[in-house]
């Protein structure tokens, strides 16, 4: 595949922002997608800098008319789409489980679970009509395993998993795959706000197997591997990127 | 991109050898160990025979000595079939010689080479029937072996800049799948039957999966089963 057309959502920062950098680098032309303007125009900026070619559109993943929008527009562009990464998410509300309320799960649901649902639901149309295509959504280490405090969060990737694994075997004859790759403790601004503040993520980071937080690129190039390698006998998995938080 | 030595079991035919081509390709070093010859390989073709535990330990301790090793893929397989009720003890503690003991041989034999170092890649190539096909008892038991031991060895190493996973093939165009599947057969089309892509495995699909987990970028993953089987663990096509 030369120059494949690739889609990211929640491209404007950490993980996401990492990956854009790394299709470029792979030699993808790339649409991205966020919900600010001005960053979003930036940085498809910046990527063009690299040489690169880079659009941005601006959706908000839990509307269904942003994401055909979307999806439509990447098709527009660039004539296709070869891959698409799911990684619009958030942490929602963190807290204990008595202060959770019919709000604070919807806001974590609706970006992380019905987003990744709208994001497949139009790429997936897409990728059949082509007979091609491979999807990456973004899980967690805790879309494996509990989380204390973080419970609607776990739950929501948790979610994503079930979602990445039936969604393969819906079309794993048609000829795209569909996987997820499941971050630990990365060192992005979300991970602070998981914790508190830095210091809380230094000592996260000595818990973990390997005694330091992930770097953004790591899970870049993981996600790279994944959406457009010549691994293409690989479906339905969740591939961890955590230091050996589940190992 | 920095040049690696590796080391590759069972590194003369199907994945092991498409391994060897890619790394090769890509400018590492390779050190196969094979028992058969092969001509064409792109490397160093040593020949030990991994069926022989006792004497295979010594060969891959000396083997450590002339290399400076950087990681390596414990690609050999050996699979015997039987029925529960006609298991041949025999067979089952050869499978977890050339399967098991193979690997802490190699592993043991480079490790300080990997620990002065402070990096290192172990590479595990296991397989999908640890999640239950029929007639493969021992072979399955010996793969789930090496699961295992991929995350003992991943949590005991995880601060030395070592990674250890495991990549668990689905059926897989090899001679060693054929040997037990032949093309048109009733145990291919049941394969088949259990893998949503519908097809079977290439070797350079699996080498590219082993190949992604060599690198520096693989740095954060450890402890991980990477299963490439076109879906074959994740579920079944029609409820």
């Amino acid at each position: 595949m030369t120059s494949p057309v690739v889609l990211i959502t929640g491209a404007l920062t950490g993980i996401g922002r990492a990956t854009a950098f790394a299709f470029i680098e792979a030699g993808a032309r790339l649409v991205i997608s966020g919900r600010r303007e001005d960053a979003g125009r930036a940085l498809a900026r910046e990527l063009r800098e690299r040489g690169g070619e880079a659009e941005f559109v601006r959706a908000d993943v839990r509307h269904d008319d942003d994401v055909r929008h979307l999806v439509n527009a990447t098709v527009q562009r660039f004539g296709r789409l070869d891959a698409a990464v799911n990684n619009a998410g958030t942490e929602g509300f963190l807290s204990s489980i008595v202060e959770q309320t019919t709000e604070s799960y919807a806001a974590t649901f609706d970006t992380n679970v019905l987003g990744t649902l709208l994001c497949m639901k139009h790429e997936v149309r897409v990728m059949l009509a082509q007979g091609s295509g491979s999807i990456v959504n973004l899980s967690s280490a805790v879309g494996k395993k509990g989380a204390a405090g973080a419970a609607v969060y776990a739950a929501s990737k948790h979610a994503v998993e079930g979602l990445t694994k039936s969604v393969a075997l819906e079309v794993a004859g048609a000829g795209i795959r569909v996987n997820a790759v499941a971050p630990g403790p990365i060192d992005t601004d979300m991970i602070v706000r998981f914790v508190g503040d830095a210091a809380n993520a230094n000592s996260l980071a000595q818990s973990l197997p390997m005694q330091r937080l992930g770097r953004a690129e790591e899970v870049a190039a993981t996600i790279v591997f994944t959406a457009i390698g010549k691994s293409q006998f690989l479906t339905g998995h969740s591939i961890s990127v955590d230091g050996g938080y589940t190992a | 991109m920095v040049r690696r030595t590796f080391l590759i079991t069972g590194a003369s035919k199907g994945i092991g050898r498409a391994l060897s081509n890619r790394l090769a390709d890509a400018g590492h070093e390779v050190v196969g160990v094979a028992r058969g010859k092969d001509p064409g390989f792109p490397g160093t073709l040593v020949s030990i025979d991994l069926h022989d535990s006792k004497a295979s330990g010594q060969a891959l301790v000396d083997l450590a000595q002339r290399y400076s090793f950087d990681g390596v893929v414990n690609n050999v397989g050996l699979a015997r079939l039987h029925p529960l009720g006609e298991i041949d003890l025999t067979d089952v503690d050869d499978m977890f010689r050339v399967n098991v003991h193979s690997a802490v041989q190699t592993v043991q034999a480079i490790l300080p080479t990997l620990r002065a170092k402070g990096w290192g890649r172990i590479v595990n190539v296991t397989s999908l029937v640890t999640t239950g096909i029929p007639l493969r008892s021992g072979y399955a038991a010996a793969k789930a072996a090496v699961n295992s031991l991929t995350r003992t060895w991943a949590m005991e190493l995880a601060e030395t800049g070592i990674t250890v996973n495991a990549v668990a093939p689905g059926p897989v165009e090899t001679e060693m799948f054929r040997q037990n599947t032949p093309v048109a057969s009733e145990a291919e089309s049941h394969f088949l039957s259990k893998i949503p892509m519908r097809r079977l495995g290439k070797p350079e699909e699996i080498a590219a999966a082993i190949a992604f987990l060599l690198s520096d970028e693989a740095g954060f993953i450890t402890g991980q089963t990477l299963f490439v089987d076109g879906g074959g663990s994740i579920g079944r096509t029609a409820l």
